[in-house]
This record gives C-alpha cells, structure tokens and sequence, in this order.
C-alpha cells in the first residue's frame, strides 16, 4: 500500500500539468492493486455544481466513455451524497459491487473517485474503505495541484496577451483599425468564441454600429442606426460587468460598459456561445481591463478623428478646404486611371455675391454661403467631395461619374438653390442664383491643373452668357 | 465516439480492416473520444483549422459545424436521399446544403411492466396517450396502496441529455417546441409548450413519477427498473433492451423476468405522437487535407455492407432503409425500434447555437423540476422558472444576433 500511494503523488508531482496521462496512469494502479474492475474520476467544475467525467480506466483498457454526461451535486444520487457527507459510499444495485470517494484539498471539494466491479459483480471489500479513503485524499490533492499550475499558467498568458495588446493599440490613431484589433484580439489571442463591440454615436447617444469577429476570423459591420434590440440597450446602461445567462448557463456570455470617465462610449460583449467553454470571473476582469484600455483609445481616436477633420475643413461652410480639394482630386485622377473610371468635376460660383454682400452685409453673405453648401451636400453622394475654392467659388469632385452624369447633378443643385428663399439678418427674404462649368476626366483635360482651369474657363462662360446656369467645357468652344 | 460501451473500438476497428482491404493505399488512424469531451476537443481543432479527416458528429452538431464552415457539403457528390431513412437523412440537411450522411439512429422508447399494467387492468391502449397513461398512473397508485412497492413512472432529473430527449415527447405531442419562427424566437411560453410542460409536471404533482427517482442518475435509475420491482415505466433508447433483456448480454436479468417487461412507442397528445430521434452521421472536415480518401471511407461506411456488419454489432438501426438487422428477436418490439425513428421520431432544431440552447434547456428544467418538488407542486412557481428559462435563450437568440 505504501508502494502504491509513493506511485501516486509520485506520478502527480511529475505530470508537467497533463492531467489525462497522469489519471490513466494512475487509475490504472488502482485497477492492479485492488483487482478492480472499472476505476473512474469526476471533476466538479468551477460553480462546485456539476460533476464531470474525467477519465475512466477499465480492466480492458482505457474506456472511452459510457453515455455519462453532467451529474447534478445538490440533488440525492449517490455522487451527491458522497461528496455533501464527505465520506465513502458504497452502492448501486445488488450486490453492492461501487464505492464512491470524495475527493477534497483543503476542505475544496475536488470530485468524485469511482471503483467498481460492475463486470464481475463482485462486492467491494470494505476491509479496503480504509486504504481507499487515502488513495481518495491523494487524488484529490494531486488533482488540486494540477488545476492550480494550470488556472496560474492561464492567467500568466492572458496577462502577457493583454500586455501585447496594449502595445498594439498604440500603434494606430485609426478608429477602426483600433476597433478591430481590440475585439480580434478578444478572438484571435484570448480564445474566445466571439466578440462584438456596440458603440455609441458622440452626438446622438445612441447605438451607431456594431462590430463583431468570431473565431473564423472575419470581421461584420452592421449600421445599427435603424435601432438595436432592448437587451443591448439596456446592458449598455448597466454600471459593472457581468454574465448575461447566469442562472441557467454555465457563464457564456460576459459584457463590459465601455466607459470613458463618466462618458458612456459603447458595450463590449465577449461569448463561449459555440465551444460551450464557462467564462470565470478572471475572464470578466480581463475583459474589464481591455475595455478600460478600449475607452481610452477610442476616445483619443475619435479627438484625432476630430482635429484631423478641423484641419481639412472650413469652418464657415462645413466644406473640405483648397488643400484637402487638390490633395483628393490627385488620388481620385489616379483611382480613374487605375480602373478606368470616369471623374468630373463641377465649378460653383454664386451670382453678383459681392452685391448681395454690399446690400444685404457680410453677415447676409455668410448665411447664404453655408446655405448653399448644404444644399450641394443635400444632393452629392458620401463618396463626392465638395470643397470651399475660394471667395464664394465651391469646387466639386465626382468620382465614377461621366460629363452626362455630373451635368444632371449640377442642373440639381441649380434647381435646389434657386428655389431656395434665404432669410437675411434683417427678416428680408432673398433669391440668389449660380454659375457653373462641368469638365470631364479624362476627356476635357489629363493633367489636374487643367482640369481645374477649364471647369474655370466654363463657368466664365455662363457669367458672360446671362448666369444662372451649368455648362460643359466642350459646349463652350467660342472663348 | 462510443456506440456500444467500450467495445465500439473493436467494432469500428473491424469496419476499418475491412476498407483498408479493398482500399489498401489509404490509411486510417482512429482516435475514439468520450462523448463528454468530443465536442470540446473537436471545436478546439476547428479553431485551428485543424481535425480530422473523417468526423463522426451526434445529429444535433450538425447545423453548428455546417455553420461555421467545418465540414464540407455533400450535395455535389451525387448521394441519393432514397437510400436512406426519411427522418435520418433530414437531420443531415440544415441551411440549404447537404452536411453529412446518416450512419446510424436510435429513437427513445417506452418501457413498462406487463405484470403491473395487468393487475391494475390496464391494456396497451392505456398508454398509448399522455391523457390515458394519467388514468393508467392513477390506477397503480391505487395498485400500490394495496400491494407492490411500485411508483408508476421512473424519470430521472440529473442532467443529462436524456432529461431534454424524454421531456420533448410531452411538448411535441401537445404541438409546442423549443425554438420557433425560423428559430429566432424561444418557444417555451407558448401555449401549446407550456400545455405539453404541464401535462408532465402533473404526473409529477400526482406522485406518478417517482420522487426518488428524479434525484438518481439516469443509470441508477434504469438498473432499479429493470432488477427491481420499483416502477412501472421508463422512457429509454434501445440500449437496455440489449443489455437487460437480451440472453447474450451478461447483464440479462433471466427469461422469467424478461417477459414481464413490454417495449412500445412514446405516447402521444393531440397533435401527434413524438419521441426524439438522434444517432450519428458522418462528415467531412473543411480543413481535411485527404478529401478524396475521406469520402471514399465515407461511402464504404454507409454501404450495404458495412452498415449491416456496423449496425448490428452496435445494435443500433441502420441509416440505410434497404439493410435490415435484427434489433430485437420479438417482431412486435422490432417493428417499436424501427417506428420509433422512421415514423415518429423527430429531432431538435437546426440551429447555429443549439448546443448552448440544451445546455439551458437541461439544466433548467432540472432545477424548474427540483424546486417544484420543493414547494410541494407549485405550479406557479415552476412557470416562472420556464420564463426564465425561455429569456436566457432569448439572450443567447439575441446575442447570436442572426
């Protein structure tokens, strides 16, 4: 018997954490030394509810299961009792051929060590209860060793994961490249199931879009401005994280507020939904950490998204700038060229705004101008990009658009603001109208000046030929 | 995965000698694991792109691996769905596609006492329904008061899969389910479901499901029902017949006794009579680097053949419907196997998640079930708990988000 205990711990202190070799080994020196026929462990898991088989060795071998799924601790089967009472059962059926064994560390309730002679039927011996009851006491401290090496190494990677992770946020100003690596990493370096993120619009309050990656690895964004369900609104207002199905589930799904000081920015929920793998409070508070670590990037992307926007835009209209407008119409030349698209361009400039200035004042003027930019961004696509030339001249870029196309755009523009009636600072209502000339990449002009300077050319022609209306460069050949 | 105990290696290692024999260019290494641990394992392989070649997958894992792109479809590969059992080869389909061939189904079945149904003048056609079995339940309780130690129903309420399989017969039969419209919504409140619910908590309430053991595990459970003269009924799949009822099994309980026990189908209710139907099929890993071979392996293991051999050494029904084994010498009991999937089994819903669905769905109709033994039948409370219940699959259906 002293032999055979020296095995054991022997064999447990050895292991290197693999528990499946050292139970096979181990219950197999059980089966040698007390001629049973089946030795079996049951490992309850983290809630202490529910008991799991872990490794069954018959006299024939390692068995490879035997239809047993979870076993219930708080209810009266003989597991149950066993591990409550703390003490040997012996049981199932005539002959009494099972005995059950606690398996306790500390006063931790470990599992269930199972011996029978369910093939030959043969009686358990209780002049063996003595020796098994520290065969028992082994087992479980050995078990208790090898989960604790595992739960340490487990959190020493995650930690180490969260430390890289970190690292890696500071690499992009990107919102959503930020984003993406956050919820991937959730996925691709703590082993998650799936991740997703709701964020919230700054302005709005509400859930703008919803970023989510399982482990296939393929990110999906949806728009979520149409509306999101209640269950996530209401998570979003919750004030810690938690578990979502706590009562019935095993912890498969974990949210986390995303909080920046006070500042509600979105809602980050991580989930074992396909490998069924519980979640622990260790999980949550990772999670916990990267969302804190979220809220500040995400924050300070969103404050560069907004400078960076500042300096590309002008503070009276809302328009792109003079610099932005040459620095796109190059890459959008070349994005044509590249595929063979077609890229117009439109020169706006408002009619006798110098007069309507002199009578109406400056402030009359500005009213005017950032009417008129709103109305041609009313009627651009997002992928357009309208931009402040200069003085009241607005200059818009139309990738993917022929001359055809971005004439009946311009004569769009010309409807919607000559019907518009502006209020002046003195109550009086005014009518204004505008000139426009259309070029067309590449046949009006290949190089991006000319472009520019033709688009020019044309809209002169309309001032000189009664304003109030677009004409293409080629049309106007007589100047 | 095992299919008959821990003899199935020898059994799935015959079958691989056999192919290996007209296939001696393809090579075959098995890896057997618990049912409690495949899944787990098998997923952790897919995450990493990994696996085998060949998977044998429980019928209820195929919508979640078609899903997420593990395993290949098999519409292309010119397989005739006339070779197989109607409900079985179903099961194989989810999403539009073809994921993977049947090998083998097994229904759940009644078990009863011919003795005790004989005292307490009850005939077959008592339980033929929920609604005559009450009547029948009732009769032997009123049997016990005057005689055996009996409790009509043995119904064990651990954990296990079988809790969820038994518990579906009731809600089918009523017309309920778990999951409904396009399985976006849960479907326990319903009322069709929470009539199907009822109708089992009130053999509970009237003591004609045994107390005792819906605290013991589902193999106490059937070893008292079979050696012991306990209870008068047991819903069960065919594995007891073979061990308890069958001279060859070492476990045979003697022809005396044998004959005393009676096999037939589930009862029904008014919309129909259901018990669930499950068994494995066969499919082929995305990340399978032998495609060819795996098929070809696939083909041979549901052929005439090997599905003769197979099946009856695992005493399981042939997905195939032109091989035919004996799974019981009694015609009578033969025809209950067969039935029993062809005709009135059925499966659980198709769904990505469904997995994690059961596991809610298990545990908390045992602890629905537990409380409601605590607080002497109390049908209110037990209700709340379903509500619960039906929510928590609510977030897993809104979480998943598809």
């Amino acid at each position: 018997m002293k032999d055979l205990l020296h095995s054991i711990s022997g064999n447990f202190l050895y292991s290197n954490g693999d528990i499946d070799k050292v139970l096979s080994v181990n219950l197999s020196l059980l089966i040698q030394h007390f001629k049973f026929d089946r030795a079996a462990v049951f490992l309850l898991d983290d809630k202490q509810i529910n008991l799991t088989p872990q490794k069954i060795v018959t006299v024939y071998g390692e068995m490879e299961g035997e239809g047993e799924n979870l076993f219930h601790v708080s209810r009266g089967s003989t597991f149950s009792v066993a591990l409550n009472q703390g003490k040997p059962v012996i049981c199932a059926g005539k002959p009494e051929y099972s005995i059950c064994l606690p398996m306790t560390a500390n006063k931790t309730k470990i599992g269930i060590l199972r011996l029978d002679n369910i093939f030959s039927q043969r009686r358990i011996k209780s002049s063996d209860t003595k020796d098994l009851i520290a065969v028992a006491e082994l087992f479980g401290f050995g078990i208790n060793g090898i989960q604790t090496h595992q739960h340490l190494h487990h959190q020493v990677t995650k930690l180490t994961t969260l430390s890289h992770i970190g690292q890696a946020f500071a690499s992009t100003l990107k919102l959503s490249e930020i984003l993406e690596s956050a919820i991937g990493s959730l996925v691709k370096d703590l082993g998650y199931d799936r991740a997703q993120l709701f964020l919230l619009d700054e302005t709005t309050k509400v859930v703008s879009e919803n970023i989510s990656i399982d482990f296939r690895g393929t990110f999906r964004t949806v728009d979520m401005t149409g509306g999101v369900s209640p269950l996530i609104e209401s998570l979003m207002y919750e004030t810690k994280p938690s578990f979502l199905t706590r009562k019935f589930s095993t912890n498969l799904i974990g949210y986390v507020p995303i909080k920046y000081k006070s500042k509600r920015t979105g809602l980050l929920i991580v989930d074992n939904l396909f490998t069924r793998q519980p979640m622990t409070d260790y999980d949550l508070a990772f999670i916990s950490i990267l969302s804190d670590q979220l809220a500040t990037v995400i924050e300070n992307a969103r404050l560069f998204e907004r400078v960076e926007k500042l300096s590309i835009t002008d503070s009276l209209t809302g328009l792109f700038n003079h610099q932005y407008f040459y620095e796109r119409l190059d890459e959008e030349i070349t994005r044509a060229n590249r595929f063979t698209n077609p890229l117009s361009l439109i020169m706006l400039d408002i009619d006798l705004f110098k007069n309507f200035n002199d009578t109406f004042g400056h402030q009359s003027g500005d009213i005017v101008l950032t009417t008129v930019s709103k109305i041609i961004q009313k009627n651009i696509r997002s992928i357009d990009i309208a931009a402040r030339y200069g003085g009241e001249e607005i200059v818009i870029i139309l990738p993917e658009t022929d001359l055809n196309g971005a004439l009946r755009i311009a004569e769009r523009i010309l409807y919607n603001i000559t019907t518009q009636e502006f209020k002046m600072t003195n109550d009086q209502l005014a009518h204004i109208t505008v000139s426009m000339g259309v070029v067309s990449y590449p046949h009006d002009a290949i190089e991006k000046s000319d472009l520019v300077h033709k688009a020019d050319v044309a809209l002169y022609w309309v001032k000189h030929h009664g304003r109030n209306a677009a004409k293409a460069f080629r049309e106007c050949k007589e100047l | 995965m095992p299919n008959a105990g821990f003899e199935s290696r020898h059994v799935i290692e015959q079958e691989i000698s056999h192919f290996r024999r007209t296939h001696p260019d393809i090579e075959v290494n098995l890896e057997i694991l618990p049912w409690s641990q495949a899944w787990f394992k098998l997923i952790q392989a897919i995450k990493e792109k990994n696996g085998p070649d060949i998977i044998q997958v429980g019928t209820t894992w195929i919508a979640t691996l078609g899903y997420l792109g593990a395993i290949k479809r098999l519409e292309n590969r010119n397989i005739k769905p006339g070779l197989f059992h109607h409900t079985l080869f179903e099961q194989c389909q989810c999403f539009g596609h073809l994921w993977s061939l049947p090998w083998f189904g097994e229904g759940r079945v009644l078990y009863y006492r011919k003795d005790f149904l004989e005292a307490a003048h009850c005939t077959t056609a008592h339980i033929e329904s929920w609604a005559a079995m009450k009547e029948c339940c009732a009769k032997l309780k009123r049997l016990h008061a005057h005689g055996p130690d009996i409790a009509p129903f043995a119904f064990s309420n651990q954990k296990e899969q079988g809790l969820i399989q038994d518990l579906s017969s009731w809600i089918w039969s009523q017309g309920g389910d778990f999951l409904a419209t396009h399985n976006k919504r849960p479907w326990l409140e319903s009322a069709e479901t929470k009539e199907g619910i009822s109708s089992f908590a009130d053999l509970i309430a009237t003591k004609s499901i045994s107390r005792l053991s819906l605290e013991q595990n589902a193999g106490e459970v059937t070893e008292k029902f079979f050696q012991n003269d306990s209870y008068a009924f047991l819903m069960a799949s065919s594995w007891p017949h073979h061990v308890y009822l069958n001279p060859a099994s070492k476990r045979y309980i003697g022809a005396k006794n044998a004959q005393r026990f009676g096999i037939t189908l589930i009862p029904g209710g008014p919309a129909g009579r259901y018990n669930f139907a499950g068994g494995s099929a066969l499919a082929i890993s995305n990340f399978s680097h032998h495609a060819t071979e795996a098929y070809q392996l696939l083909e041979y293991l549901t052929d005439k053949e090997s599905q003769q051999r197979y099946c009856s050494n695992i005493n399981m029904l042939p997905a195939r419907n032109d091989v035919s084994i004996k799974l019981s010498p009694s015609p009578d009991i033969q025809a209950v196997f067969e039935q029993s999937i062809i005709n009135h089994g059925r499966s659980f819903p198709a769904h990505p998640l469904w997995g994690s669905i059961e596991q809610i769905i298990v545990s908390g109709f045992a602890q629905s079930i537990h409380d409601f033994m605590k607080s002497n039948c109390d049908k209110e409370l037990f209700f709340k708990n379903i509500a619960e219940i039906n929510s928590e699959i609510d977030y897993i259906l809104t979480i998943f988000g598809e």
